[in-house]
């Protein structure tokens, strides 16, 4: 087989336009998901926030709580509360940061499968250029 | 007596007249002449053969080797002879005719003689020349000058050819190494470029990945405290779950570690690869190299080969012609009667002084020949033989003619 640069540029053009494209858009959608996340997370702290000064008023009009007033059961409460949250918020933030693994292994295995393109590429140019060599070799022997 | 006269018709036929016969004192009988009619020869041998035999009868066979039975010229020059003598003074007319007819045929013929003679001698002189000059040509070795010329030009040719040949095996060996170096480089620079490249684009996209367990959530701490409740408990459940993530990320550490490992075996086996096409590369252009050298060496045997048969055929064809020329040329020597080794019939030469090198040869009378003659040496040698005698006093018929007249007295 003839030896052709230009064929391996075009096809390495080819895998570098796939990859990119292919990289911006999973890009694209990775930053999109963490946009979300972000967003869900400052959900998720704005209504605890907002949802801490209702639990204490519920346990003050119970009379749990109030000055020179402390109940066990508030106390429980507010560490229920407390351990929600923060339960919440660390599933929420493994949950993000899973999705962000993905990405990135998903990235990494794409960026691997496309070096592995243009590596075999390149020893398949290689050989094709050994070949040639031996064929205008011959080529030259033949002429003799 | 009848009145017939005695005539010589064109024909050459005499005729006689009846009286012109008369009596031989010497015979006893009258001669008749009437019946006498001779052919005039106009051969000029069988003329010159009559003046002989009439010159000097008992040489005759000798001289001429034919039957003198029916020549008719030698009956008449005897019977003129005899009559000549015996008539003394008393010559009738038709005698005196008969004598001066004779003696002009005489005269005529001597004349004729000494023409053949003279032409006879031009001839052998010719010949002697032609003769001197083949046996110079053949002793000098001059016929061979062309042979030798030609010898000379295969040789040069050949020298040409074998130069030739030889330098088109140089190039032809240049030309393989010349190609092998250019197919060597264009290979190697493009397994260079291989692992330049693969030397500058590891493929191991997972060498730079760090698992982390992520960030813990805050306790609430402050607010809790603001209300006089403990944040132990949540603190607690907080660091559960970071164990946890940490147990997670920790699996998820060693999933990119196997997938790291993996991919450095695949660059390890692409550089290995590299190698081994790069090693078979080499490997098949050397051989394919020493087979085409193979093949120049080869083809120049062959070509060497056949040049050096093609000399020896040439050289065979003109040693060929050379001899079969030296051996045309010894034998119109030895058949018209020269000396091929140039020292004389006979007399020897310095040069065939063989007993002087210890090898003793048994040399032949001359005249002789050595017992491993060939049958045309033989026969070169008996003509040899024959003219000897003239050929040593340098003598011509003519002169061996008028000898033997000397001899007579005549």
């Amino acid at each position: 087989m003839a030896y052709n640069p230009a064929d391996y540029e075009a096809r390495r053009r080819g895998y570098t336009q796939q990859y990119g494209a292919t990289g911006a858009m999973n890009a694209y959608a990775n930053f999109l998901a963490r946009q979300r996340g972000t967003r869900g997370r400052q959900d998720m702290l704005r209504q605890y926030e907002e949802a801490q000064p209702k639990v204490v008023a519920g346990y003050s009009r119970r009379g749990l709580v109030g000055p020179n007033v402390k109940s066990g059961i508030f106390s429980r409460g507010l560490q229920t509360l407390a351990k929600q949250r923060a339960r919440n918020l660390q599933d929420y933030d493994q949950g993000q940061l899973e999705e962000q693994r993905m990405y990135d292994l998903g990235e990494a295995q794409r960026l691997e499968a496309f070096k592995n393109q243009l590596a075999d590429m390149e020893s398949e140019k290689a050989q094709t250029i050994a070949n040639a060599a031996r064929q205008l070799y011959a080529n030259r022997m033949g002429m003799i | 007596m009848s009145n017939m006269e005695n005539t010589v018709e064109e024909s050459g036929v005499i005729r006689w007249d009846p009286a012109g016969k008369g009596f031989n004192p010497y015979t006893g009988v009258e001669n008749d002449f009437r019946t006498v009619t001779s052919q005039i020869p106009s051969n000029t041998n069988t003329r010159s053969r009559a003046i002989i035999a009439e010159s000097a009868p008992e040489l005759f066979p000798a001289v001429s080797g034919t039957s003198n039975q029916n020549d008719y010229w030698l009956k008449l020059a005897q019977a003129l002879g005899g009559y000549g003598a015996g008539s003394g003074g008393g010559h009738s007319g038709a005698t005196k005719l008969g004598y001066a007819e004779l003696a002009y045929k005489k005269a005529k013929d001597a004349q004729e003689r000494q023409d053949a003679l003279a032409a006879l001698g031009y001839d052998r002189a010719q010949s002697a020349r032609i003769l001197g000059g083949m046996e110079n040509y053949y002793r000098s070795g001059e016929y061979g000058k062309g042979f030798d010329e030609l010898l000379d030009m295969i040789t040069k040719q050949g020298a040409v050819s074998e130069s030739g040949v030889r330098d088109a095996y140089g190039r032809a060996m240049t030309n393989i190494g010349q190609g092998y170096d250019v197919a060597s480089g264009l290979g190697t620079a493009g397994f260079n470029a291989l692992n330049q490249y693969l030397a500058q684009n590891q493929n191991n996209p997972y060498a730079s990945m760090q698992a982390t367990a992520g960030t813990a959530p805050d306790a609430l701490t402050s607010y809790l405290s603001a209300y006089g409740v403990s944040d132990q408990p949540v603190q607690g459940q907080i660091q559960a779950d970071q164990l946890q993530a940490q147990q997670g990320a920790a699996n998820y550490q060693n999933l990119i570690d196997v997938l790291s490992g993996i991919a450095q075996q695949g660059a390890g086996s692409r550089g290995a690869e590299s190698q081994m096409a790069q090693l078979l590369f080499n490997t098949g252009l050397g051989q394919e190299r020493a087979g085409y050298q193979g093949q120049a060496e080869n083809a120049q045997a062959q070509a060497l080969a056949a040049l050096q048969q093609q000399l020896f055929q040439s050289r065979f064809g003109v040693q060929s012609d050379r001899n079969s020329l030296a051996n045309q040329l010894a034998q119109q020597i030895i058949q018209a009667g020269g000396n091929l080794s140039g020292s004389g019939s006979g007399s020897g030469s310095g040069n065939d002084n063989d007993e002087n090198d210890g090898n003793a040869v048994v040399r032949p009378l001359p005249g002789q020949l050595l017992q491993t003659a060939t049958p045309q040496e033989i026969v070169a040698n008996q003509l040899a033989n024959l003219l000897a005698p003239a050929q040593a006093q340098n003598s011509t018929a003519e002169q061996l003619l008028a000898e033997l007249n000397a001899r007579r007295g005549r």
